[in-house]
Order: C-alpha cells, then structure tokens, then sequence
C-alpha cells in the first residue's frame, strides 16, 4: 500500500511536456467549413485584408496574385501550418483594378482560388 | 415515389435563385448622341434566399456606346445603406460563353465559364482580346441580405455613329457575362439566371456623316495618353486625347480638304510608363547592328529588318546606328540620361508617326514613311495612324510596320514582334528573418538580357539591396526612383549569358511588422532578349 501511494505521488508529480502549438483564433468572418482552401473577409478591399489559408499540412505553400489577363503580379512563398493561418494581403502597390488570389502547394498543386476589387 | 423524388431532385437543385436583369430607363426613338441610362437590378425568384454578396460582369460594345460615368444605387435602399461597392473597368475585352452551359446561366458561367475556365481543356482563356469591347466588374457587398427589385446600379452610355464602324445597326450592345451571387456567411452560392441578358437599340436616328475617325496603332496599352491636333494651312481645326479604343472622332472636318495631323504622348500622363519604352532589349539589338554582328555574332549582317529602326535607334543625333547609341540606351537603363534625343522621363516622348500603310516605308515625300496627312472623301472618313517612339527598336510601345511584299516579292520579316519566345520564370516573396526578399529563379542560359520594373509599398517597405548572381562578364544595374525598382543585367559584350539559378535576390526592410508579404511588391514589367536578338517574355509561373 505505502508502495503504491509513493508510486502514485511520484505520477501525480511528474510534469507532462506537451508539443504546444499556438492556437490562432479564426475570426467569423474566416471561418471555412471545408478541411482546407481560401478565404478573404472582404471582396472590396483598400489597403489590406485578411485572408484565411487553411492548409492539409505543415509546409511551404505559394499565394499568388493574378490581374485580369491571368498574370501574375505578385507570388509569396509562405511556411504554413496544417489547418488555419490568418494572414494579410497588402494592396496599395498594385494599381486600382479587379484581382485573383490564389494559394497552391509549393509544387504548384492547386488549392483555392478567390477574387477581390480594389476601391 | 422515392424514385420519383430522386429524379426530381437534381431538377430542384439546379433550379434558379435569383435573376439578374438590366434595361434602360428612356423613352424609346434614340438618336445618335443621346445619352441613355442602363439600370441593373436582381429578381427573386426563390423564397429565403438573401445574398449579401454579389459580383458580376458585364460588357459593351465600345464602337457603338461611349461610357459616361455610373451610380451606385444599392446604398439609397434603406436596407443596404451601408453596403460596400467597386467597378472595374477593362477595354479590349469580350467574354467568351462557355458553351456547355446555357449562356443565360450566368452562375454557371461565373463558376465554370470564368472562376474555373483554366480547368476546361482547350478553351481556357474567358477573355479573349476584342478591341470593339470594354468590361465592367461590379462588387456589391453587405453585412445583410441585398434587396431584391431595387436598383443596384446606374451606367450612362453616350449613343456613338456607327457609320465609321462595322456595324450596320445596334443590336446587343450590352450583355451580361456572368454573376456570383452568394450568403458570405455561409458561402452558400445561389444560382443566377439573366433576365433580358443583351439590350438592343431598335431604332437610332441621325449620325453625323462628317464625322472623321482617327485610329492610333501602337503597342502601346495607354492610348488616353496619346493626342492629337488637325491643321489645316498651320491652323489647328481640331484636338484632343485618343479615347481608350484608341479612336479620335472628330467633326466639323470638310470632304476633299487635305489636313495635317499631329500626333505626340502627353508626357505628363506618361511620366509613369516613358522610362520603360527603352529597356535592354533595345540596348542589345542596337549594339548587335552597331557591331554587324546579324543573326550571330562576328558576321557583318544587318540585325534590323524594318528600315524604321534606323531612325528609332539613333539617340544621339548623330546619324547613324553605332556603339554610341548602344551607349546611350545602356546609361539610360543605368540611370543616367546622357543624350536628349530619345524617349525617357527626363526627354519626354520623341515621337514619330504616319498613315498607317505607309509608315516605316521611305520615298522622297515621306521620311521614314512619315506620311502625316489625310483628305476626307465621300467614300473614306476611316484613317490608321502608327506611331513610335525614339529608342523604341523593339516596338514595345510603338508601332511596328505592316510587312508586305516588296519590290522583289520576298516578305518582309517582322524584327521583333513576329519572333517572340516565351520563359517560364519563378519570382516570389517571402519573410525571411523579419526582411523581405525577392528571389527570381531562372532555369535557362540563354539569356543575354534582362531587366525588371518592381513597384513596392513604400509605406510598409525601403528598399536595402540588391544582391546579383549573374555571371562574372556580366553588367548589372540597380536603381530605385520613388516606389519602383529598376534591375536587371546585359551582356555588353555578348560574350557570357545571365546564369541559371537564383541569379537576383533583392531585400527590402519592413518599416512596421508585418505577417507576410503577399501584395506588398507589385511585379510592373519584364523584359529579356536572347544573346541572338530575340525578344522573351518572361512568364511568371
């Protein structure tokens, strides 16, 4: 019995390491109810807006911005976390039009695809 | 029954939501020059559908309807007062309908026919080039269901003569392209069907049959910042700007009455674009005809094949194509402006133009076949102008001339235009160690030239360095002016071409923290030529 109670200290004592990761709050507005894919919390935009990335797995992924002839104007390589990453698109350097994110794998592996107007 | 349900319900679910329609709000009998208004608004057709996104395009015909300005309406709705709006405009544009969906099926043609179009084999391209058509994008958001019957929209068109273009009446100048009509906060996208999808103008009267057209042919994609002036004996009779159809419509001109014409660049509006007219390609097609060198290097051969580039590759007013003017052209793309004959920023446009069949071709009356008149007829009120620009031996932003048979029957070869190549290249941002970085990735050793125009949020960013990979015999440059950054590099000597792998990476500086990068550096133009004298667009994949 003493045995067993000076087992059950030493258990209750030992400190449990957890792998902790930060938990990012996922405003309402970026909710996505699909396991991965693309999000904007506005479809006008000026200056900024927030996106959400929700991904299959840790890992480098592409966020590539598009004009209206498909071109590409601008492509950021990010390292990503499986499930939900809130992040920002920066508009003030493009000039005022209409524009295509859209997010693929590192290895050009196609993931989401929104669109968005500048005011 | 339960198979009956089952066969009913792919009918229910393909059922439509809502429509969108579009009319114009006169009284009937047009006249050429009356303005009219287009309104556009949504019908319910499904009970508890309530979306409070809305995106849609739309289009008209440019040649048979100007734009004068439009109104967003949603926001005098009591409900959506606080309703966000954007219009986009595009010309030189014309949706191309998806045709395995009905055409009037505009979510399915939001969806398959634009939002996805580069999944369908062989026809991904939903905006093919059509320069009779413009495109206007419309983005309606809310934090409430958008009401229904309700105008969201007004678009004012001036009614243009159509006897100087190819059209006999004014049938579907405008149509509904497609529409994404969606509750945000559930993501639940509704079907969209179109109303009256394309409006006609039944019966328009009048036209002025003395109206003259001017048509502007260059490359160039800005043809609002091209003017012209009509003399007639020194007197000018007529000016003003280019419409964005590149189109001059002027009146009050008489038949059979020769005019001059004069057509030159603002500069004022074009201070944006005038130091990207002459870029490295044209460094190195008119160092490779200084040197002789034709399609390879160390021969004696002409590298121009359009007589026009003699007079666009002399910068230095010294009469003749020689390493002098290569010189001229490197120091430019080097930020240094060592000659005042030739386009940039601190010049100006140097311009030089004529009628269209005959420019670029010389005779005794035309230098450089700069044909500069006309004369109104009965029978033709239609007259084509190029234009190019001095420094501009690649015809960027000029135009380059038709290509006949000449006196021999052989054609004329395009220089530049006609043998152009495509390169895959990868540029991306990224944060690294709280700076960012823009690294170009180059799989091929082919290039003798290079050169890129990056625009960048200097709000958020400055500018550090430049760190270049290139090649040991290799010339770089680097200049920052405002929010644009200019690099790139050149083969003066053609002796050794831009090395594979990461051969630029320049590092900004964030002024505030950010999470990432997307957005913040605007990738503005590129430009490459091969160390034999072919142009490359570069694609950024």
């Amino acid at each position: 019995m003493k045995k067993l109670l000076i087992l059950l200290l030493l258990v209750s004592c030992t400190t449990d390491v957890y792998d902790e990761q930060p938990i990012q709050e996922v405003p309402e507005s970026l909710f996505m109810p699909q396991a991965v894919g693309l999000k904007l919390e506005s479809y006008i935009v000026q200056d900024k807006v927030r996106i959400n990335t929700k991904l299959p797995s840790d890992g480098d992924y592409r966020i590539k911005i598009l004009d209206f002839t498909n071109t590409i104007v601008n492509q950021e390589i990010i390292k990503g976390k499986e499930g939900d990453n809130i992040l920002n698109i920066y508009v003030n350097s493009l000039p005022v039009s209409a524009y295509t994110v859209e997010l693929y794998t590192i290895n050009n592996s196609f993931i989401g695809r929104q669109n968005f107007s500048m005011n | 029954m339960r198979k009956l349900l089952f066969l009913l319900l792919p009918l229910f679910c393909l059922a439509q939501d809502l429509k969108l329609d579009h009319s114009y709000t006169n009284a009937e009998d047009f006249a050429v020059g009356d303005t009219i208004t287009i309104k556009f608004n949504t019908i319910q057709v499904t009970e508890d559908v309530d979306p409070n996104l809305y995106i849609f395009d739309y289009e008209y015909n440019n040649k048979l309807l100007q734009k004068i300005t439009h109104r967003f309406k949603v926001t005098d709705n009591s409900a959506n007062t606080n309703a966000q709006t954007s219009l986009t405009h595009w010309d030189g544009y014309k949706y191309k309908v998806l045709s395995t969906y009905d055409e009037d099926n505009l979510s399915a043609q939001y969806l398959h026919g634009w939002f996805n179009r580069s999944q369908v084999q062989g026809d991904t391209n939903s905006y093919p080039t059509d320069s009779d058509w413009s495109v206007e994008r419309i983005t309606i958001q809310d934090g409430v269901g958008i009401t229904y019957n309700n105008t969201l929209i007004e678009v004012d068109f001036k009614i243009k003569d159509k006897i100087n273009t190819n059209y006999s009446n004014y049938n579907n100048v405008t149509h509904l392209n497609w529409m994404r009509a969606e509750d945000n906060s559930t993501s639940t996208q509704y079907n969209v069907d179109a109303m009256q999808q394309k409006i006609t103008l039944s019966s328009v009267e009048g036209g002025d049959a003395g109206s003259v057209t001017i048509n502007l042919k260059t490359e160039n994609d800005k043809p609002t910042h091209y003017k012209y002036n009509i003399l007639s004996n020194n007197n000018s009779v007529a000016s003003g700007n280019f419409d964005a159809n590149s189109q001059a419509i002027v009146t009050g001109l008489e038949n059979d009455v020769k005019y001059d014409v004069n057509i030159t660049v603002d500069n004022e509006l074009a201070s944006d674009w005038l130091d990207d007219v002459v870029t490295v390609t044209d460094v190195f097609l008119v160092f490779k005809e200084a040197i002789g060198a034709g399609a390879s290097p160390g021969g004696s051969a002409n590298t121009f094949t359009h007589a026009i580039q003699y007079l666009l590759g002399e910068v230095n007013n010294s009469g003749n194509v020689d390493f002098d003017d290569s010189y001229v052209m490197l120091s430019h793309i080097m930020d240094e402006n060592v000659s005042e004959y030739f386009t940039s920023s601190t010049n100006g446009a140097k311009d030089v133009w004529g009628e269209k069949t005959q420019y670029g071709y010389a005779t005794d009356d035309y230098y450089f076949g700069q044909k500069k008149h006309f004369t109104p007829t009965d029978s033709n009120k239609v007259f084509d102008f190029g234009h190019g620009l001095i420094g501009d031996v690649d015809f960027s932003h000029s135009f380059e001339p038709i290509v006949e048979d000449d006196d021999e029957g052989v054609a004329r070869t395009p220089s530049v235009q006609g043998k152009i190549e495509n390169l895959d290249l990868d540029i991306s941002t990224s944060l690294v160690n709280d700076k960012v970085e823009l690294l170009v990735e180059l799989e091929k050793d082919y290039l003798a030239g290079m050169q890129f125009v990056i625009q960048f949020d200097d709000t958020i960013l400055e500018f550090e360095e430049v760190q270049f990979n290139t090649g040991n015999l290799l010339t770089n440059f680097a200049t920052e002016r405002d929010n644009k950054l200019y690099f790139g590099s050149i083969s003066v000597e053609n002796k050794e071409n831009i090395k594979t792998g990461k051969p630029y990476k320049i590092i900004f500086n964030p002024k505030q923290t950010i999470t990432n990068t997307s957005g913040l550096i605007y990738f503005k133009t590129t430009d490459a030529v091969t160390s034999d004298g072919t142009k490359v667009i570069l694609k950024i994949q």
